[in-house]
């Protein structure tokens, strides 16, 4: 009963001094709290869209959305084609391109160094990846292409040779190049550089391709001898689902969605988390103090009125309760002109500017429940705030907080 | 007169309201300590209304706190309607301070952020009442104190006068058994001095509650059944 009485007026008391308050104050604590929570989500929500960036492309250049392999010792796929034509034939499938690898080794001039040449069909690859669309010189291959080849910007090195990066590349090819591939069986033929692409994952632009036409000519042992199958789903998420309606009691074939593909980019989007973690907490703290500063400051103009309300009766309990409800209350307002502010502003401002990072154009992206948690751990941060300062403040003499 | 022997402020075979056995108060320690009252001993009748005088610093407004459990004493014993009451725990001295006993400042001290009518029936929600009960009770003493035109104006839109006169409605409105009020008029002009006096005295008129109150204004013993005299923090003399 008493604590029901106590949490009466600190309602009480709270709507009161909310509505009735210091306005001034109430239009910073709670501009400063939206600050807070916009800031809050911003740096995840930006680091989060760079991780979905990496994801993105390694998918659209590397894994596509599911990899399947040769399982155990095998090199190749057995009945690939096949395999190929039931995939393509499957629920959910976009596209399915195959890939052979046909080569190690690229020279040009003096310069020789170890990179996988594929053999593949320049149609469905196309589908598949995005990869054909990411020319900074020359063209793609096309299906009848003979002789041809398309580099990667980390093999051709495309004149870039003040960038480290690319300091293992063959530094200056250029389209219309010749260069030497060393094919499997040690035979090696010369080609004409088609194009050179260069993706957002410095990763994915370490590769060369032939067409399969091109390669099972030059290597006619390696004709259907098929290292990879890459599938495009029609949605992002179903991969498992898909991987279900794909595998039979083919033992041979090995499933691999993306996401377990993205081993490679776990360290980076792992590093994203632990700043994201760390920005998370500075920002939290931040908050705390801020609200510390703010029901501080109050409760120090308040230190006789607080003693005036503990001289007629009221109890700490209720008088500190008030304090919390108010801090609360500014708490869930910053967090809902916050959320207005990022929704209303910075996510359409970056949809159509967006950040230029070497993996390529980021925006915001922020999922529910980072919102909620955040939202909630802001409201905790905010009770938390203002707390220690209010169970202080009641717990002053009474003497000195009336009469000194 | 020997102060460790308590005179009854009024003569009465009543229990009394409040007894004070031998009470003092000792701020600080050591050469700085000031011992703000001494062995001050006396009974108040219920009904009373007494006025509390002395000079400046005789102790006046220590022995309201101590009487409105709003201080503890260093020494001494204080009983409200026979119990003692001196060294009980601050939840329990809150509870009679919210329920027992009316304190009225001398500096209005109302809540700036409530209305006059909110600021009286404030208490009573404590008490768990509810809120139309609380209201009404709080209407009806503002009537009472010809203040119910402006029981929805803040306290920075009241005068002195009817600021003090809301403090005193507020300390009404749990019907406590005592009232002290320390100095209610000692920042107000003639006229708003008579009104919290004669507010005063109908509270103890009408609704019976005991009250005392200190003034430094000879003229407000009119208004007193009884006086207690402080000099330098001893009882110095009380009369009827």
């Amino acid at each position: 009963m008493a604590a029901l009485s106590s949490l009466r007026v600190a309602a009480f008391l709270s709507r009161r001094a909310i509505i009735r308050g210091n306005r001034g104050i109430t239009v910073l604590t709670v501009a400063m709290m939206a600050v807070v929570y916009a800031e809050l989500m911003f740096v995840p929500s930006l680091i989060q869209g760079a991780t979905n960036q990496i994801q993105l492309e390694l998918r659209n250049n590397v894994t596509a959305s599911i990899t399947m392999t040769p399982a155990g010792s095998n090199p190749t796929i057995p009945d690939a084609a096949a395999l190929l034509a039931r995939v393509r034939a499957t629920q959910d499938v976009a596209a399915a391109t195959a890939t052979s690898l046909v080569g190690s080794q690229i020279s040009y001039g003096s310069r020789t160094n170890s990179w996988p040449v594929l053999a593949i069909d320049p149609t469905s690859y196309a589908r598949t990846f995005t990869t054909p669309r990411s020319m900074i010189e020359g063209a793609f291959l096309d299906p009848g292409a003979n002789d041809e080849i398309v580099l990667g910007v980390g093999i051709a090195g495309a004149g870039m040779t003040q960038d480290s990066m690319y300091g293992s590349s063959l530094q200056t090819v250029h389209v219309g190049d010749h260069v030497t591939v060393t094919l499997a069986g040690g035979r090696t033929h010369v080609f004409t550089v088609k194009g050179i692409y260069d993706t957002d994952l410095a990763a994915a632009n370490a590769s060369a391709f032939m067409t399969s036409a091109t390669a099972n000519q030059l290597a006619p042992q390696l004709r259907g001898r098929i290292s990879a199958i890459y599938v495009k789903t029609k949605q992002i998420g179903d991969e498992k689902a898909t991987i279900g309606r794909l595998r039979r009691d083919d033992r041979h074939v090995k499933y691999q969605s993306w996401e377990t593909l993205s081993s490679t980019v776990k360290d980076i989007t792992g590093s994203f988390d632990t700043i994201k973690s760390i920005l998370n907490a500075v920002s939290l703290f931040v908050a705390a103090i801020a609200v510390f500063i703010v029901t501080y400051v109050d409760l120090v103009n308040k230190r006789r009125t607080i003693g005036i309300e503990r001289a007629i009766g009221i109890s700490g309990p209720a008088i500190t309760v008030s304090y919390l409800l108010k801090a609360a209350v500014f708490a869930v307002f910053g967090i809902l002109f916050g959320a207005g502010i990022f929704f209303g502003g910075a996510i359409p401002l970056v949809r159509h500017h967006p950040f230029r990072f070497p993996i390529g154009p980021v925006t915001l992206s922020v999922s529910s429940t980072e919102l909620r948690r955040d939202a909630f751990i802001l409201l905790v941060v905010a009770i938390i705030g203002a707390l220690v300062p209010a169970w202080r403040a009641v717990r002053t003499r009474l003497l000195d907080a009336v009469w000194r | 007169m020997n102060s460790n022997e308590p005179p009854q402020v009024r003569g009465s075979s009543q229990a009394p309201t409040l007894e004070v056995r031998d009470l003092s108060r000792t701020y600080g320690s050591g050469d700085a300590a000031v011992q703000a009252l001494r062995h001050v001993s006396f009974e108040i009748a219920p009904g009373d209304m007494v006025c509390i005088m002395g000079r400046s610093g005789s102790g006046k407004s220590t022995l309201l706190r101590q009487l409105g459990l709003l201080d503890t004493p260093t020494s001494g014993q204080v009983f409200l309607d026979g119990a003692d009451v001196t060294r009980i725990r601050e939840s329990r001295r809150r509870v009679l301070r919210l329920g027992h006993l009316g304190y009225v400042f001398q500096e209005y001290a109302l809540l700036p952020e409530l209305t006059a009518e909110e600021n009286v029936y404030l208490p009573s929600l404590m008490t768990g009442s509810p809120l139309r009960q609380s209201r009404s009770r709080a209407r009806e003493l503002l009537a009472m104190l010809d203040l119910e035109e402006r029981a929805r104006h803040r306290p920075s839109e009241l005068s002195g006068g009817q600021q003090q006169r809301v403090a005193i409605a507020r300390a009404m409105v749990n019907r406590p058994t005592v009232l002290f009020a320390d100095e209610p008029t000692g920042n107000l002009d003639t006229v708003s001095s008579e009104m919290v006096m004669t507010a005063l005295a109908r509270m103890n008129e009408e609704l019976g509650v005991t009250i005392l109150f200190v003034s430094h204004d000879p003229d407000h013993l009119r208004f007193a059944k009884n006086t207690i005299i402080l000099r330098d923090g001893e009882l110095a003399e009380s009369a009827y």
